[in-house]
Parts: structure tokens; C-alpha cells; sequence
């Protein structure tokens, strides 16, 4: 557990928050600090500069009363001055005192040669480890420099470094700690959900993801992963019902085949009845044939999509198709089966599939409708145009209002539905198997139904979107176009 | 006929050759892919019945291997998967043609005749069968002289039958040449069908040509 957690403990949320985290603190961090630190100075350097300004502007004052500067009271005042100045290493230079060049300098005041060359007037600059602004008069050729000492002002800079590289060490170590404390209170749910979500097992669905209530995005996640496990287990359920219904199905007639054989074979039989046996038997298979192809065919038709191409169907052919199918058994029935109304409607889907569920709608209807009576079949085209509506009404036995809502369920057979002499009961499936196929199609199947007095079958599905003109020889050919999914018809 | 089944399961294997060499073909029963594939290769049979799902080669390797050596026996598949598309992927492969399990075997026998008819002659335009002729370029029925008057899916039905006159036609045939559909109803549609053809054909005449076998289909029969 350990070692996989090692081994891809970079990759981890927790660890590349941690990371980000960390570094964004650091770099914020950091750069407020240089830029405090360099308004700092820069504050500290135009106070001295104003300072010197200042400065320099009341001794050409002062000067400038007298024309001339080498009255040694004044030097005198200068000198106390630089001793008294609030600046450290405060001093003043005067150079061209007199007409042949010498210079005057308060006491302490350093060497500074490139001086005169390089300042302006009235301008400050920093040489060395002073700053220093001179004035040059026009009279008399007298410069005026007044300078100041930068070492206090870069022991407070150096002082002010040593707190902001401890401040950003502290930053360096404090950070990425708190920023992976903080990552793993964020992602402990994610970790909640991964153990919560390996716990999950087919057999035991009803474990599900906690909901902390907070509505942030991991409880959506959590919410919609329990709403899909809400499906699957659903899922799950019908199919093993669907299973288990569908093996005890096929039971009865594979026990039907096994006592028939067994009994044959209890003692010797003539011929005549040996091939009596067989004869049923072979009825048995057939009915055992039936069902597993019909199986098969809910099977292929609930894989979602249809795998085989899709073409333009026109439903009125399959209508008359079927009708032409059907009308001598309804007619021996003494059941009148027609179409009443035929609008010109195309849909897209499968050609077979359609037609099983016309013909299964229709012979159910032949099934439960007594003699005299009336099957109608009418294809409509919804007010709206966007659907094709299919309507298979008949005036039979009807269905109760109980067995109503079952009917699409598999297996489910009305207690009615009791087979006529020389009919094989049905398998229970045709109707699920329409809803199953119009459901592909991306439409839906509904009954109405009042007992004694009928039932009316009412398929819709999305009418063709094609360019098709109404009377095109393609009608009911085969335009291959892939089928959209049905799925997203849901 | 010389015919080579490619089977792997013995039940199934052990009736269909009982049942081909009674009808009176020389049946050659193999078990594995790549036997059949050999012999199917090596010698000359006039079908081959083949499985799909077959130890050692594929029953589909066997079909594309077969053609691709030029060989052009006819070919019926047997197979479980009954699928359209199977179907369309088994006849792209090269067969001839595609039965689903279960299958009658009056089907087998039928589809294997009519694979092998198919690479030899064409078909006839007149089918007789004893006092009744069917034209298929006039589209009439006559039955001794007398004319008789069939519905579009009457004449599709007898011609179905005609074709195999003799043999045993499964409702499930006759459902799939009807109405291209491989869908046998709970209700008896073929079989109401069938009634009124033969109160047509049959009727008034002393000697009934359609007959039902039970369990199994129909037959149309000439002494």
C-alpha cells in the first residue's frame, strides 16, 4: 500500500496542489517583499536628496549675502554644522574660494576627485558611498558641494534583507507543508470516494458514495455516480429477472420433449406411434426455436443501436405488407382487417424490425378479437409533422385495467391470452419486443384499452428527416444512411 | 451428391450425415477446421456443409481460404449466430448460403440443392409438377388444361414449391420467401395460406398435389 502510494505520489492531486500552492505563496511572497524593499530605499534616498537639496539652497543663501566664502567665521559655522548635522557623515566642499582655486573642506569630508566632473547642478547623484549634489556659481567660479555618508541608509537596507531572507526561508519551509495540509483537507473526499467506490461490487449494489451535504462539486460527483449506480443496479435487476424468467421459460418445453421421450420409450410402440412422438416432438423444438429467436431478436434489438444499416422505410408498405399477410386468417376468423387511413409517411430504422412490430400488433389483435369483429390500421402524420403515428385498433376482448400496465413486461401474458384449439401459446414477448424496437427507432408504444370493448395500439416514431419528394421511386429502398443512435431518445 | 460436412459437434454431426447419406449423398463427416480445410481443398465434392465455430481453422478462415485458392465449390454455412450481419459477413466470405441453427433438415437438403442447381443451370422459365404447369414469363397456372387464378403470394407460394417439388418446404422457407422475413407467427398464417392455394389447385380434382407433413412443412407431390 505503501510503496504504491510512493511510487506515484507525484501524481497525486494532493501533492501537485501542494506544489502549486507552495509556489504561488513563495513567488507572491517574495515579490511583495522586493518591492517593499525597494520603496523603501527609495524613500530613504529622496529624503536624503531633499535633505541635501535643502541644504545646498540655504548655503547659496547664505553665500551669496556675502559674494565671497572664505570668511573663516562662516567656515567655522560650516564645520559645527557638519558636526551637528542630523545626517551622519554629513560635509560640505567649496572649491574656487578664491580666484587662484583652492578648496575648503568641512572637517571629515573624504576625497572625492571625480566630483566636479560628474554631477550636474542641483542634481543628486551617489559616488562611492556617498551621495553628494553641488552647485556651481557663475560669479566668482565658486562650487558649493554638499554630501552625505550612505552607510546608515545601507545598514537599514542590509537590515531590512536579513528580515526578508528569513521571512522567505521561513516561506520556503512553512509553505509547502501548509499548502499540502491544506491539499489533503481538500482532496480527503476524493480519497473517501476512491475507497467508498473500490468497495463497489456487482453482487452488492446498494453500497453507496457519501453525501456530505456541502453541494460543492465532489458531493454533484458523488450524487451523480450514485444516481448512475441507481441505474445500473435497476439494470441489473430486470436483467436478472429477464434471465431467470427466460430460463424457466424454456424449461417447460424441454421438459415437454423429456417426458414425451421418456414415456415413448417406457415400452414398445407400434410405428405408426413412434412417429406420432417424433411429429410432437418436432412441434416442441419448433416452439423452443421460436422462443430463443425471439430472444435473440430482444437481445439485438436492446443493444441500444442498430448494427445492421439503416434505410428509409415507408410504413404503409409494411402496412399493406402485413395486411396482405394476415387477411385470410382474419377472414376465416370472420374478422374484417383493414386500413383506414394511409398517409405517405417515411421513417429511418430497420425494415425487419418495423415490420415484426406491425405484424406482432396485428396478430395480436386477430388473437384476442372475436368473429365479427373489427381490426383497423391507420397511419397518420402527427399535427405537428414531426411524427408518424401507427394505430392498430380492433373491437376484441380488450385488456383489463390491472393486466394494463404490464403488458410490455416480458413474459407477461394476460390470463386471457389462453391459446385457441391448434394455436401454440404465445411466448410473451411480442409486445416487448415492439416497445423494445420502437424505442431504437427513438419512439414510443402506448395502449389503451377497455375491457370487452377493444384495444387501440398506438405506435409514434420520428418521421424521416430526408429530401426524399413524396412520390420518389426510392420509396421503401434501400438509401443506406447509419442508423443515429437511439440512445439519446431515452 | 459428394458432399463434405465440417461439424464439430457430434450430435449434430452424427444425424446430419445419417440423414444426407439416406437421402442418398456420399457424405464426408469431419470434426476439425483444419481437416476440412484440407480436404475441402484436395478433393472434389460437389457442396460443402461448414460450421463456423470450429476448433483448430475458423469456419470463416475455411470460406476466405477456400476462395482465395480459387476454389469454387458451393458453400452453405450453418452456424448459431443468426444475425444479419453474421449473415452478410458469412456471404462476403464467400459462401454460398447461410442456415441458422436450428434448422429443418428438409431446409438443409433444399438450400444445398439449390446452391448446387444455382452454379449449374439456369432456371426454368416453365415448372411442372405432374397435371399443373407454371409459366413464370406469362405468370399463369394450369392444371390439366384449366387455367387457375392465383393472387400474387398464391403464385409466389406454389412457384416456391414447384421449385422443390418433391421436397419437404418448411413453413419457415416459405415465410422467408414470402415475406423476407425468417419469422414463423404463433398464428397459422402459412398455413391459412396454404389452405386456400389448395382449394385452388386442389379442388375438384380427384388427386391432391399439395401436401402437409406434419411437424415439417409441405410437399408438393405427382404420382
Amino acid at each position: 500500500m505503501l510503496s504504491a502510494r510512493n511510487k506515484y505520489f507525484t501524481k497525486t492531486i494532493r501533492f501537485r496542489l501542494a506544489v502549486w500552492n507552495a509556489s504561488v505563496v513563495i513567488l507572491a511572497s517574495m515579490g511583495t517583499l522586493f518591492v517593499l524593499r525597494e520603496s523603501l530605499r527609495f524613500a530613504l534616498m529622496s529624503e536624503l536628496d531633499q535633505v541635501l537639496i535643502e541644504d545646498i539652497r540655504e548655503l547659496a543663501l547664505s553665500l551669496d549675502a556675502g559674494g565671497r566664502a572664505d570668511d573663516p567665521q562662516v567656515l567655522e559655522a560650516l564645520n559645527r554644522k557638519a558636526q551637528a548635522h542630523e545626517l551622519h557623515g554629513w560635509f560640505v566642499r567649496l572649491s574656487n574660494l578664491r580666484e587662484d582655486g583652492g578648496t575648503w573642506s568641512s572637517n571629515g569630508a573624504p576625497e572625492l576627485t571625480d566630483a566636479m566632473r560628474l554631477s550636474r547642478n542641483k542634481f543628486p547623484i551617489s559616488l562611492g558611498n556617498f551621495r553628494i549634489v553641488q552647485d556651481r556659481y557663475e560669479r566668482g567660479g565658486l562650487t558649493v558641494l554638499v554630501g552625505s555618508s550612505l552607510l546608515p541608509i545601507q545598514q537599514d537596507m542590509s537590515r531590512i534583507d536579513g528580515n526578508a531572507l528569513l521571512i522567505c526561508l521561513g516561506l520556503v519551509l512553512v509553505a509547502p507543508l501548509c499548502g499540502y495540509w491544506l491539499a489533503g483537507r481538500a482532496t480527503h473526499p476524493f480519497a473517501d470516494m476512491i475507497h467508498a467506490t473500490a468497495l463497489l461490487r456487482p453482487a452488492k449494489l446498494s453500497e453507496r458514495l457519501p453525501v456530505r451535504g456541502t453541494n460543492d462539486e465532489l458531493d454533484q460527483l458523488a450524487q451523480q455516480v450514485n444516481k448512475l449506480l441507481d441505474r445500473i443496479a435497476l439494470y441489473l435487476e430486470t436483467k436478472r429477472d429477464f434471465l431467470a424468467n427466460a430460463a424457466h421459460e424454456l424449461r417447460t418445453p424441454l421438459a415437454a420433449i423429456r417426458s414425451t421421450v421418456e414415456v415413448a420409450l417406457n415400452e414398445d410402440r407400434t410405428p405408426e406411434e413412434y412417429q406420432s412422438v417424433l411429429e410432437g416432438l418436432l412441434d416442441e423444438t419448433a416452439n423452443l426455436a421460436n422462443l430463443v429467436s425471439q430472444l435473440l431478436l430482444l437481445a439485438e434489438t436492446e443493444a441500444d443501436c442498430l448494427t445492421v444499416a439503416a434505410e428509409f422505410v415507408e410504413l404503409n408498405e409494411l402496412v399493406s405488407q402485413s395486411i396482405e399477410m394476415f387477411a385470410p386468417v382474419a377472414e376465416d376468423r370472420g374478422i374484417q382487417l383493414r386500413a383506414t387511413q394511409c398517409d405517405s409517411l417515411i421513417v429511418e430504422g430497420s425494415r425487419l424490425h418495423l415490420r415484426q412490430v406491425i405484424i406482432n400488433l396485428v396478430e395480436n389483435a386477430i388473437k384476442f378479437t372475436p368473429e365479427g369483429g373489427l381490426i383497423a390500421i391507420s397511419t397518420t402524420r402527427q399535427e405537428d409533422h414531426s411524427r408518424a403515428v401507427l394505430r392498430v385498433t380492433d373491437t376484441g376482448s380488450g385488456i383489463s385495467a390491472e393486466d394494463l400496465p404490464h403488458i410490455f413486461e416480458r413474459f407477461f401474458r394476460s390470463d386471457r391470452s389462453r391459446p385457441r384449439q391448434g394455436e401454440t401459446r404465445g411466448t410473451g414477448l411480442g409486445l416487448s419486443i415492439c416497445e423494445s424496437v420502437v424505442q431504437m427507432h427513438g419512439g414510443t408504444i402506448t395502449a389503451t384499452s377497455q375491457a370487452g370493448k377493444g384495444t387501440e395500439m398506438t405506435v409514434m416514431l420520428p418521421l424521416a428527416t430526408t429530401d426524399v419528394p413524396e412520390r420518389s421511386i426510392l420509396y421503401g429502398k434501400a438509401l443506406r444512411k447509419p442508423l443515429p443512435h437511439a440512445a439519446s431518445a431515452e | 451428391m459428394d458432399l463434405l460436412l465440417v461439424e464439430d459437434d457430434a450430435a449434430l454431426g452424427k444425424s446430419l450425415r445419417q440423414g444426407l447419406e439416406e437421402s442418398g449423398h456420399n457424405c464426408n463427416w469431419v470434426r476439425d477446421g483444419g481437416r476440412g480445410l484440407d480436404l475441402a481443398s484436395s478433393q472434389r465434392y460437389d457442396a460443402v456443409i461448414l460450421d463456423l465455430m470450429l476448433p483448430g481453422v475458423p469456419g470463416m478462415e475455411i470460406l476466405s481460404r477456400l476462395r482465395s485458392q480459387g476454389i469454387g465449390t458451393p458453400i452453405l454455412v450453418l452456424t448459431a449466430k443468426g444475425s444479419v450481419d453474421d449473415r452478410v459477413a458469412g456471404l462476403h466470405a464467400g459462401a454460398d448460403d447461410y442456415l441458422a441453427k436450428p434448422f429443418a433438415f428438409s431446409e438443409l437438403t433444399a438450400r444445398l440443392q439449390a446452391i448446387c442447381r444455382r452454379s449449374q443451370i439456369r432456371p426454368a422459365q416453365k415448372l411442372e409438377s405432374g397435371p399443373l404447369t407454371l409459366d413464370l414469363t406469362t405468370r399463369r397456372v394450369i392444371r390439366d388444361g384449366k387455367e387457375i387464378e392465383l393472387t400474387p403470394t398464391e403464385f409466389s407460394m406454389l412457384e416456391f414449391l414447384m421449385r422443390y417439388s418433391g421436397q419437404v418446404v418448411t413453413r419457415k422457407m416459405l415465410c422467408e420467401h414470402l415475406w423476407e422475413a425468417d419469422w414463423e407467427g404463433v398464428t397459422n398464417v402459412i398455413e391459412v395460406h396454404i389452405n386456400r392455394l389448395r382449394g385452388k389447385i386442389d379442388r375438384g380434382f380427384s388427386e391432391p398435389l399439395i401436401q402437409t407433413i406434419r411437424g415439417r412443412g409441405y410437399v408438393i407431390r405427382a404420382k
